[in-house]
């Protein structure tokens, strides 16, 4: 087990007083707090802050880790005496919200904040509620779909003791969902405590970006490459949708970022159908060879044309 | 087994149950607009399955960094806007890296 300075972790200083303590707990909660910062270690960064708070914040906690730091190191490994026995009574602080609890040096100090009644006959308690990303393909979204999900509870045992167990699930996904939307499995989290209610299973939907097709609200967008002859003379493409290829005709004159509408092939959303927009893009062939140079060479002769224009004009 | 989750709606003591938000607290959310739960035609709240979260993130954040639920209702906005425009960026970018090489 490591030795953790609590007062580098809040970056003060070993004599800092109460309010420099509170102003540097809040600084670094404020950057690192799960529910405001997007930095990809901000749960276990605002862990350790809050951990270290927790200490600090409470005069008898203090004094008790500011005794025991005067054998321990940061980062070093770190036992506490044998005959080490903290007074404070550790409260349910709440900050194990986000799952861990604290860490094992703080539960070697302070006990594990386990709550004592647990074993009790009469104790009851709402079991904990799972929260999943469950990721879906465009595709599953059009239609129901059963999906199987599976994940992991941790359940008091025939003896009281919180095992993890595997749970499976085929859950069925309504058409339409979208990105972020949540869907709740009452009771499907882990069993309560003493007979209390079982905590409900959340699944959040994350839908899959595609290769080819981006998501604007239920409408799709898919980008149509086209020869230069193409846009020239018109044309008629085969597109793939999410349910299958369609043809689609191309007016001629057509430009690069020209929007054409199919209707009904977006995705669904509550009952109605979003549209495709075929969103088209012209290419120059690759390379080519000495006639087709010849063929460019007579458009650009005989093709008044300034694609510039834009900029004389200022 | 599921239906869709937009039909599903609590009433304020399902609400209390599945939150874990214990109801003084979820009132005072209420006032202060970070919850909005809308009035059937009998008058009681009915509340949506995604201000589970709201509820329970203004908790954390009331209680980890302190701020009054008058801040949590402003921070919630902001962080709401903030996720809305990273996700509309994101999908703008995505859509130029069709057109552009990057």
């Amino acid at each position: 087990m490591e030795f953790k300075d609590y007062y580098k972790i809040l970056g003060v200083a070993a004599d800092a007083d109460k309010a420099a303590i509170k102003s540097a707990y809040r600084k670094l909660a404020r950057k690192y707090h799960p529910d405001v910062s997007s930095e990809s270690d901000a749960e276990a960064q605002f862990k350790e802050v809050a951990e270290a708070y927790e200490v600090l914040k409470d005069a008898q906690k203090r004094a008790e880790y500011d005794e025991l730091r005067r054998y321990g190191r940061h980062g070093k490994a770190f036992e506490p005496p044998p005959e080490w026995q903290s007074s404070t009574v550790f409260g349910d602080s709440g900050h194990a919200d986000f799952g861990g609890g604290f860490s094992d040096f703080f539960e070697s100090i302070f006990g594990s904040g386990q709550p004592h009644g647990a074993t009790e006959r009469n104790f009851k308690r709402r079991g904990r509620d799972i929260e999943l990303d469950l990721p879906i393909f465009l595709e599953d979204t059009l239609s129901e779909e059963s999906i199987p999900v599976s994940f992991e509870v941790t359940e008091p045992d025939a003896h009281g003791q919180l095992t993890r167990r595997k749970k499976k699930l085929n859950v069925k996904i309504p058409a339409g969902v979208s990105d972020g939307e949540r869907i709740r499995l009452k009771g499907q989290g882990s069993q309560g405590i003493g007979g209390g209610p079982a905590g409900d299973l959340f699944l959040r939907i994350r839908l899959v970006p595609h290769p080819l097709f981006d998501v604007e609200g239920h409408n799709l967008i898919i980008t149509v490459p086209l020869a230069p002859w193409e846009a020239a003379l018109g044309a008629r493409v085969e597109v793939p949708t999410l349910t299958g290829r369609i043809h689609l005709t191309i007016p001629a004159n057509s430009q690069t970022g020209q929007r054409l509408r199919i209707k009904g092939k977006g995705l669904v959303s509550k009952g109605h159908k979003g549209d495709l927009y075929a969103v088209l893009k012209v290419v120059m062939p690759h390379g080519g060879n000495e006639k087709s140079r010849q063929q460019w060479q007579q458009l650009a002769e005989s093709v008044p044309f300034d694609p510039r224009a834009e900029w004389s004009k200022r | 087994m599921t239906s869709s989750p937009k039909a599903i709606e609590m009433s304020l003591d399902e609400f209390i149950l599945a939150s874990g938000v214990a109801g003084d607290t979820l009132l005072l959310m209420i006032e202060e607009g970070i919850l909005n739960p809308h009035e059937d035609t009998a008058g009681e709240w009915r509340f949506e399955l995604q201000m589970i979260f709201t509820a329970r993130r203004a908790v954390r954040l009331h209680r980890d960094l302190e701020i009054d639920w008058c801040g949590i209702a402003l921070a919630l906005e902001l962080l709401d806007e903030l996720e809305q425009l990273r996700d509309e960026n994101r999908i703008l970018r995505q859509r130029l890296g069709r057109f552009i090489k990057t």
